[in-house]
């Protein structure tokens, strides 16, 4: 059933998000275009475009999958998505797949805008090669591997805060509260959560340890965040840099936690106006 | 007023098979109770009425029956089960409202439908399609309220469900159109399932049902089949009804 549901996810969605796809593709070829051709203002003017495109199509992106959300499960089409054979969720497994999958692919566009705005101004492969050869001078490259998945991990946060708010804001006691409850609740969830989070990462002694001190060297370490922050604050030039990590600790337990919930409530709580 | 033996309703004998039993079934929204302490058993092969003012927990019952509700107090089962993804199998629903989505061709409900639903018959559908003159490549959203109407509840009644419950499926219809839709309920019921329809609509379909309940004040108010109630009262259940909720 799974697979089916994410057919007709798939199949929904894809009618509009591509399409800002295409709009991207259609800026770019001309940046790259009016370059080689030597047109100044065409390149300039399509280049600045593809930015406001590329940010464009990862906010349209997010606006599109929870809309459809909210659409698909608690308007009128709810009625039928919630009398489907399927274990609601299954719905929610589907949503969130196809969600994250487009979100993915739109910040890959989004990079790829960028970068092409970037060469339509001027920016070339020579001076890109040479930002990365001063990461590499400090051992930063690999930095990339922990910022991809830090990346992705935000993405599926963000998602399940949301579905969380429309999910928690279809309740019946926020019925009253009309379409400003999901985003009252979703405040007061965002909020909440990055001051637990906050807190965690700089008070909990479990941090990874970076030596700024010749070639970047990272060790886990039991020291908190703090000190580090203190030096800082204090204008010391640290040679340490201390990374709380329990705060994205939470982060992966809130996904699940989060997650579980909306499960339950679409399970056991679903009251469809 | 219930009968635990079997009926013989219209001239045909009743099979007393259970599919839904409801036991001290309540729901309230915030403090207002809408059912209060409901008990009822449905059989298969009857078509049962759900009569009663707008407010009264009609749409409630078959919401909870249909499993879109969840937070109330007492029992409901359906074929042994508390609604889950099991009964829903068995249910067909209709709701009063247009839940098939307004950007998509009709077809592509069908599609929807056929995937879901072992028991769709898409050929009867397309058939039941082309007799009331509906385009499958129409989009729902340029088709008319009673067009609409007409395609969900072609759908759900091209299942061969075990179940089938319809709230006020005649609303938003002309005359001419009722008539239309009745039959289809009429052709596409099998004797071996119930149909639990809701309506304000009487004297429209009173001609089809085997049972009629009437719900008021959050309670069952009148239960008993429209051959009991002629018999006894000496009305027609739509003037049973007027009485029961005079204003």
């Amino acid at each position: 059933m799974l697979r089916k549901l994410l057919k007709y996810e798939i199949k929904d969605t894809a009618r509009v998000i591509p399409f800002f796809y295409l709009i991207a593709m259609f800026f770019a070829v001309m940046a790259l275009v009016a370059k080689q051709l030597n047109l100044g203002w065409l390149t300039g003017t399509s280049s600045f475009i593809l930015i406001l495109v590329g940010i464009a199509v990862v906010i349209i992106t997010f606006v599109v999958v929870v809309m459809r959300f909210y659409k698909n499960l608690y308007s009128n089409e709810g009625y039928l998505m919630f009398t489907l054979p399927v274990k609601p969720q299954l719905l929610l497994a589907s949503k969130t797949i196809v969600a994250f999958t487009w979100i993915v692919i739109s910040f890959v566009v989004a990079i790829v805008a960028i970068c092409v705005s970037l060469y339509g101004f001027g920016v070339n492969g020579t001076m890109l090669a040479e930002i990365m050869s001063e990461f590499e001078k400090y051992g930063l490259e690999k930095v990339i591997y922990f910022l991809i998945p830090m990346i992705l991990l935000s993405i599926l946060y963000l998602l399940a805060q949301i579905f969380f708010s429309i999910t928690v804001a279809n309740r019946p006691a926020f019925y009253g509260m009309g379409a400003a409850s999901a985003f009252l609740v979703f405040l007061a969830t965002y909020v909440i959560l990055q001051i637990v989070q906050s807190v965690l990462t700089i008070f909990v002694p479990f941090s990874i340890e970076l030596n700024l001190v010749g070639n970047v060297s990272a060790s886990l370490s039991t020291k908190n965040m703090l000190g580090s922050l203190l030096e800082n604050i204090n204008g010391l030039t640290p040679t340490n840099i201390t990374i709380g990590l329990s705060g994205y600790v939470f982060v992966v337990i809130m996904i699940c936690v989060l997650f579980y919930l909306i499960g339950r409530m679409m399970n056991r709580k679903v009251s469809l106006r | 007023m219930w009968y635990q033996i079997n009926w013989m309703v219209k001239g045909r004998k009743i099979k007393m098979s259970k599919i839904i039993e409801i036991s001290s079934l309540q729901k309230k929204y915030g403090s207002k109770t809408v059912l209060d302490n409901i008990s009822l058993s449905f059989e298969k092969g009857t078509i049962v009425g759900l009569l009663g003012p707008n407010g009264c927990g009609k749409t409630s019952l078959i919401k909870i029956i249909a499993g879109l509700i969840n937070d109330y107090r007492g029992k409901v089962t359906i074929d042994g089960n508390i609604p889950n993804e099991y009964t829903k199998s068995l249910i067909s629903y209709l709701p009063e409202k247009t839940y098939l989505s307004e950007n998509n061709k009709a077809e592509y409900a069908l599609d929807f439908f056929e995937d879901f639903y072992a028991d769709f018959d898409r050929k009867k559908a397309e058939e039941m399609f082309k007799q009331f003159k509906l385009d499958p490549q129409q989009k729902i959203k340029s088709m008319s309220k009673g067009m609409q109407e007409k395609v969900q509840l072609i759908l759900v009644m091209s299942r061969k469900a075990k179940v089938y419950l319809l709230d006020e499926p005649l609303g938003g219809l002309d005359p001419a159109s009722r008539k239309a839709m009745l039959d289809i309920i009429l052709n596409n019921y099998s004797e071996d399932s119930l149909v639990l329809l809701s309506t304000h609509l009487i004297n429209d379909v009173e001609r089809i049902f085997d049972r009629v309940i009437m719900i008021g004040e959050s309670k069952v108010l009148i239960d008993d089949t429209v051959d009991n109630i002629r018999q006894t009262t000496g009305k027609s259940v739509e003037g049973l009804f007027e009485e029961v909720f005079k204003c």
